[in-house]
Formats: C-alpha cells, sequence, structure tokens
C-alpha cells in the first residue's frame, strides 16, 4: 500500500516541477482516479457481496494501459483489496465504485449516466461538460495540470458523501440540481 | 553586632535563601512546562494544518496547500512554515512578512519522525502528514519564542517582588526603627490605660 501511496504522492508534483521528468497526462489522472476513493463515502450495501474488491472500472477505450493497474496494486479502501477492470460493451458498471468513462464513449454518455441512476457508483470522465451533463467528477487541463471539477448534486443524488478536502481542491463545485430533477 | 542585630541577620538569611530557592525551583518548573506546552501547541498546530493540507498534496493543488499555510497570518509566533512531499520536496510554502525565516530549511527524509528542535532562538517543529495509515508529505513550522520569553519575564518579576515583600516582613520586626515605634506605641497604651483608670475612679474629697 505504501508503494502505491508513495508513487500516487511522488508522481503528480512531477507536473509542477519544471526541473524533473513530467508524468504522462493518465498517470496523473489514474493517481486520482485512486486518490478520489479515500476522499469518498458509498453507503453501506445491505445485500452487496462484503468480500467483493473494491472496483475502479475503466469504460470504452482505455486511455490508462497499466498505469491504472500500477496504481492500484497491493492497495486497499475499507478493508477492500482495490482492482482496476475494463468493462466489456454489455456489461453493467454497477458493480463498480468508481466508474471512468471514457471519451470514447461521448456519443453514449446520457444513456450510460441513466443506466447509473439511483445506483452509488463514482462517474469520473475527462469527456468536455460531463459534470454540467450530470457526471460527478470531470477532468479538466489548467496550465498543463490536471485539475477536476465536482458535480456535488449529482454525487450526493447517488448518496456518495464527498469529503469537503476533496471539493477543496476543486477548480469548481456544481452544486445546483443534476438534469432531469 | 548585638544578639539581636546578629539573630535579625541570620534569620533574613535563612528567609532569603529559602524564598531564593523556592522561586529558583518554580521559575525552573515554568521554564520547563512552558517551554514543552509551547513545542506540543506548536505540534498540535503543525498536525491540524498537515491533515488540511493531505488533499492538496494528493491532488497536486499547491495554491490550495499554500491558503492553508496562509491561516498562520493569525499566529504571529509563527515565522515560517513548509509542506513538504512525502519524498521530501518543498511543495508549498508560508513566510510571514518581513520575516526572516526560511520556510523549506527542514529536509525531511522519507521515514522521518515527529520531531522539534531549537535554532538561533526560534522553536522548529516538523511532523509528518499522515492520510489513512500512509504518509502524505511532512509540515515544517517555525516560531519565535517571544511569548515564551514574556511569560518567564513575567514569573521571574513576581517571583523577586514576593521575594523583597516576604524580606520586608520577615525583616520588618527586627528592624530598629520597627522597634522604637512598637515602644513607643506600647507607651502610650500603656499612657491611655492609665489615664483611663485614673478617670474612672473618683477621687477621694
Amino acid at each position: 500500500m505504501l508503494a502505491a501511496v508513495c508513487v500516487a504522492c511522488a508522481v503528480l508534483p512531477l507536473l509542477a516541477d519544471g526541473q524533473q521528468p513530467r508524468a504522462s497526462e493518465y498517470q496523473v489522472k489514474a493517481a486520482y482516479l485512486f486518490n478520489f476513493s479515500r476522499f469518498v463515502s458509498w453507503p453501506a450495501q445491505g445485500s452487496g457481496d462484503a468480500s467483493a474488491p473494491f472496483s475502479i472500472c475503466v469504460m470504452g477505450k482505455d486511455p490508462f494501459g497499466q498505469v491504472l493497474d500500477a496504481t492500484v496494486a497491493g492497495e486497499n479502501i475499507g478493508g477492500k483489496s482495490v482492482v482496476a477492470r475494463r468493462l466489456a460493451q454489455a456489461e453493467q458498471p454497477s458493480n463498480c465504485r468508481v466508474l471512468f468513462i471514457s471519451s470514447s464513449e461521448e456519443s453514449r454518455l446520457r444513456e450510460i449516466l441513466a443506466a447509473l441512476d439511483k445506483t452509488s457508483v463514482l462517474t469520473v470522465s475527462d469527456i468536455a461538460h460531463f459534470a454540467e451533463r450530470g457526471g460527478m467528477i470531470q477532468f479538466v487541463l489548467q496550465d498543463n495540470r490536471v485539475r477536476f471539477e465536482v458535480n456535488l448534486a449529482s454525487a450526493t443524488g447517488a448518496k456518495l458523501t464527498l469529503s469537503s478536502e476533496l471539493l477543496k481542491v476543486a477548480v469548481e463545485v456544481r452544486k445546483g440540481a443534476p438534469p432531469g430533477q | 553586632m548585638s544578639l539581636a542585630g546578629k539573630l535579625t541577620r541570620m534569620n533574613l538569611l535563612v528567609t532569603a535563601t529559602g524564598l531564593l530557592l523556592a522561586c529558583a525551583g518554580f521559575v525552573a518548573y515554568d521554564f520547563v512546562t512552558i517551554r514543552q506546552g509551547l513545542v506540543n501547541n506548536l505540534s498540535i498546530q503543525a498536525q491540524v494544518l498537515g491533515s488540511s493540507s493531505v488533499s492538496a498534496i494528493l491532488f497536486n493543488d499547491r495554491a490550495s496547500a499554500e491558503h492553508t499555510l496562509a491561516a498562520l497570518v493569525a499566529a504571529p509566533n509563527v515565522v515560517s512554515a513548509c509542506v513538504y512531499t512525502p519524498d521530501g520536496r518543498p511543495f508549498a510554502r508560508y513566510r510571514r512578512e518581513k520575516a526572516a525565516g526560511i520556510p523549506d530549511q527542514a529536509h525531511p527524509q522519507p521515514g522521518d519522525v515527529a520531531r522539534h528542535w531549537f535554532e538561533h532562538g526560534n522553536v522548529l517543529v516538523l511532523d509528518p502528514i499522515v492520510f489513512q495509515g500512509n504518509p502524505a508529505g511532512f509540515i515544517f513550522i517555525e516560531s519565535e519564542l517571544n511569548a515564551f520569553w514574556a511569560q518567564i519575564q513575567k514569573y521571574l518579576v513576581i517571583s523577586v517582588l514576593v521575594l523583597l515583600g516576604a524580606l520586608l516582613v520577615a525583616g520588618a520586626p527586627f528592624c530598629s526603627r520597627f522597634r522604637r515605634w512598637r515602644k513607643l506605641r506600647v507607651k502610650s497604651r500603656k499612657n491611655g490605660t492609665i489615664r483611663c483608670v485614673r478617670e474612672a475612679i473618683p477621687r477621694p474629697s
């Protein structure tokens, strides 16, 4: 666990230090994806499988490659081991705790988000206007640095509790009602 | 010197020595406890700021960490502060206006534990930032000892005043002027009593 945290912590500041090799955009996003999980509380799953791992899923064309697997390797959140999963085309993401929706799925975004309605899955993407369109966390690039926007209303609607520490570092926190409400 | 004078001096000397030792003991105790209290308070401050900086480190948000450190402006004794990444690289700094402190002088190494030290008349505290059981970075705070010295000075002044007061009270009964004043007072009381008695008893006609 220590190794992965060190990777996550060491990779991120590289973006800001000009003298050192820069971490790739998706290295940083993978670290962020894992770190989001540490600042979000999911509702207790009464009938869920207690032994099921904590899944961070990728839907669509995977931009992370092995980076995401390396980031979550050996990690655990709330006593559950963290695994990175790539979803097949027809696979339902309801067993995922965190779902990264790849930009290849932009045309299906409305459909995907509608299918996730009433499920406690943290949705993350770098699709433009993702947070505006009802997604929970959207990666944005600001001055060549990876930042993120949060749609708090969407997260609250999915019964997810986002830590104030997470909101503190978001570039924008949308508090309005999610679309469709 | 008369025997009374010798006794007076000896009494004063014993009193003074006792009080001096007591005062020195109290001041020494206060010196240690106030200093320890100052370090504890600074360490608590570091832990609070450190836990508020975790997300800033994990999400590489320097501005947020600097904003958190800027809260130290409310602590005028704090000269400088710095948040470090887990591998010991400076991440965000704070320096009090017009202060000469160097915010990133701690140079922590991975695995470093909480420590404090005194340097150039200031106290310096380094605390590891731990998040969910894992190291997330370090926080360093340098504080002046002005408040500490002011407190010690206050205790010293009180001790000296108590010492002088006690010596005055202890020495007064043996002072020659006091003895003379007491003799006069007793004499005048006696005279007053005689006068009263004389006035109360009717003279035989």
